[in-house]
């Protein structure tokens, strides 16, 4: 059951991180 | 298992205070990527949390006693249900459902893709994630649902026998639902201060609205649920008792019912906006210290639990949401100065008046509550000035008849409010005066007629002799004939109001103008209804109940109103983790028999406990309800609680047709465009 721990920690840790490295620019003063 | 659960826990910790961070700095930087990793953040402590949820479920159901809240709070023996529900029976359980809750509805709220309101989802996910963050500390640090046993039980101790009743199933979970619930409004009342976006975001206004309904919805099922569980399993009759915990479940109720008239009539820049936001912030406060006056042990209570821990967080928690609204409140008021901020619409005062009564109602109950401790302080601080020695003096602690008298008046005062509540919608506070006044005359005089012939009693024969009779009879409940004549009244108004709504509406379509006929509309007096059916049963229950208490061997007759009840036999039973000793009663209506009733005392063998099992006789007039209070089996002699207890079931039906009046309003398809801000003056009453 050990392993189920860490494939929890890189899943998160992946979910949280990927959205850092996005291209996408949508960042208009008109959404703020 | 239990090391993944706990290292979920421990994760979700760091994601929580992670999204806080990354969402106050994605804010500052005006940045959509640091915005949308900490939205996922969010997202992955629910994730962390279900897991841990989870994990603690398959350790209960296998029976895994090496883990220390398995052992404390289940046996093998217990059924499967009250296993699965012993996630809540514990402290540290009920806090791991109550965080997973308040991070589910944060992410089904504050979390939707859509770029729209990102800004304010972002600043309200900061105050829901803080309040989550300070949860799960407490959670990882103090109570450890995972923690290990030195050495594994070979069996547990069993759920206490009390909560192994199907109301004790659900009940938890539904106030738990309630009191996470309120978080929508208290982070949209925090997104609204912070962002100062007051005509803006209308869909986050009415999000917050549907939330509150919800959760005040299941607070109110919670609430009824406790008080049917209370009448039906602890054998002494009542179903409340102004204990600290019920109490503190009613605060955040009264506040929430308040809010929710707030949010039906809000408008941005009006005084009924900051009412909204107050409101917002102080019931969700109020449910966090309920948690804290459970768990900390600050009054005893039969609910408490006993160890202290980390409590003192919660306090900690609350100084900080409150430092941090008073600053954002003075800064929202130095913004608004210039505007009417402070004006109140005009046919809408009476709104303003029912949340000021609803929260003197909230302090008086609060002070009350936390009577022994404020006594305790007053004593301690007494004597520091004292040079003599003061005799010892115990904390006072208030009587539930001191609750009920000192609460009576402003119920029954908004109780008429509820009454003439259409009349105010229509005219508002200043032409209605009339019919308030009118009221309160008939109401008095009435009151001041039966009293005055309940004094004499030289000519019983005559009219006056008779009615004086009734008089005396009907005034020995206090408050009982004020509240069963305003409800009278109530009930009179919603009709007319249904009658008066449906020929307005008849008319409408008539004349081909759009039909005003609004669910929404049908849903809010429903529960008006429910309310008025409610009190009824809490004065007859209240103001007419009758008990006695009978030791009696097998054939022995004892009468109470116009039963009589006849003790046949005592029977053994054995059921899966109980043995049992029953009383068989023939209950007979002059000769007829009309019921036999079992009550019981069971004895459950892991918890090494006894408790009375009750049983009743149901109708729509009364309850006959019996306990077994003692039982000798050698000389098969059993002590009887008998009671009568008029007009209780109208408690139960009335809070279920308040909970079928709340689901109308909840969901209603029916979408009518006439908001607030287009109504002035008389069509005001079609929103509400």
């Amino acid at each position: 059951m050990g392993y189920l721990k860490w494939i929890l920690l890189g899943v998160c840790v992946l979910f949280v991180i990927l959205p850092l490295f996005s291209k996408r620019i949508d960042n208009t003063e008109d959404e703020w | 298992m239990p090391e993944l659960g706990h290292f979920a826990i421990l994760l979700s910790l760091f994601l929580s205070g992670y999204a806080i961070v990354i969402d106050i700095l994605g804010s500052l930087r005006k940045d959509p990527g640091l915005i949308k990793s900490a939205r996922n953040a969010t997202i992955a402590c629910l994730g962390c949390l279900s897991v841990a949820m989870v994990a603690l479920w398959v350790l209960l159901v296998k029976s895994d006693f090496a883990v220390v809240y398995v052992a404390e709070h289940t046996s093998r023996a217990l059924p499967f249900a009250y296993k699965f529900s012993a996630l809540w029976a514990g402290s540290a359980g009920s806090l791991l459902l109550w965080s997973w809750l308040q991070v589910g509805f944060v992410v089904l709220v504050y979390c939707k893709s859509e770029f729209r309101h990102r800004r304010f989802s972002a600043h309200a996910r900061v105050f829901a994630n803080l309040v989550g963050f300070f949860f799960l500390i407490i959670l990882t640090s103090d109570r450890n649902p995972f923690e290990l046993s030195v050495v594994a039980a070979a069996d547990g101790g069993g759920l206490n026998p009390l909560l192994q009743h199907p109301a004790m199933v659900l009940h938890p979970p539904i106030l738990f639902v309630g009191y996470a619930g309120f978080l929508i409004p208290f982070a949209w009342a925090f997104g609204r201060l912070t962002t100062n976006q007051e005509d803006d975001g209308t869909a986050l206004l009415k999000q917050a609205q549907r939330w509150t309904l919800f959760a005040w919805l299941f607070l109110t099922g919670g609430i009824v649920l406790g008080a049917w569980w209370a009448y039906e399993e602890l054998g002494w009759g009542g179903y409340w008792a102004w204990d600290p915990v019920e109490n503190s479940s009613l605060l955040p109720w009264l506040t929430a019912t308040a809010l929710l008239h707030c949010f039906r009539t809000y408008k941005p820049r009006f005084a009924i906006a900051t009412w909204t936001i107050l409101l917002s912030i102080l019931t969700f406060s109020l449910c966090i210290f309920g948690r804290f006056l459970t768990k900390y042990g600050l009054v005893s209570s039969v609910h408490a639990f006993s160890s202290p821990g980390l409590g003192i967080l919660y306090i900690v928690l609350l100084i900080n949401v409150w430092v941090i609204a008073g600053i954002l409140l003075v800064r929202r008021y130095m913004l608004t100065k210039s505007s009417a901020a402070d004006s109140v619409v005009p046919n809408l005062r009476f709104i303003i008046v029912n949340n000021w009564l609803m929260l003197i109602l909230a302090f008086v109950i609060f002070v009350g509550t936390l009577f022994p401790f404020l006594s305790k302080v007053f004593i301690k601080v007494v004597r520091s000035f004292s040079s003599q020695s003061v005799t010892p003096l115990a904390p006072i602690t208030l009587a539930p008849e001191f609750f009920t008298k000192i609460t009576a008046p402003g119920g029954l005062i908004l109780l008429l409010l509820i009454g003439l509540c259409p009349h105010l919608l229509r005219h508002g506070f200043s032409k209605s005066w009339r019919i308030i006044l009118a009221v309160i005359a008939v109401a008095l005089a009435l009151m001041v007629w039966l009293f005055t012939c309940s004094l004499d009693t030289t000519r019983p024969s005559d009219i006056s002799g008779i009615i004086g009779w009734w008089g005396r009879w009907l005034l020995s409940g206090s408050a009982t004939i004020p509240c069963f004549i305003i409800c009278g009244f109530m009930l009179i108004n919603i009709i007319v109001d249904f009658v008066h709504y449906e020929m307005k509406a008849t008319a409408n379509k008539k004349t081909g103008s759009t039909s005003p006929r609004n669910l929404r509309w049908y849903g809010s007096r429903i529960v008006h209804l429910g309310i008025a059916i409610m009190f009824i049963g809490i004065a007859g229950s209240g103001g007419y109940a009758t008990e006695k208490n009978a030791a009696l061997k097998p054939g022995e007759k004892t009468d109470i109103a116009e039963y009589e009840l006849t003790f046949d036999a005592l029977r053994a039973e054995h059921g899966r983790n109980f043995t049992a000793v029953t009383a068989d009663i023939s209950v007979y209506k002059g000769e007829q028999l009309i019921v036999r009733l079992k009550p019981a005392k069971a004895f459950y063998h892991a918890s090494q406990k006894t408790v009375s099992e009750i049983d009743v006789r149901r109708t729509l007039g009364s309850d006959l309800y019996l306990a077994l209070t003692e039982v000798d089996k050698g000389r098969e002699l059993i002590n009887l609680h008998i009671m009568i207890k008029p007009l209780i079931n109208w408690i139960w039906i009335g809070s279920f047709v308040m909970v079928l009046g709340g689901l109308i309003v909840l969901f209603s398809s029916h979408r009518r465009k006439m908001t607030i801000q287009q109504n002035k003056g008389k069509d005001i009453e079609w929103a509400i």
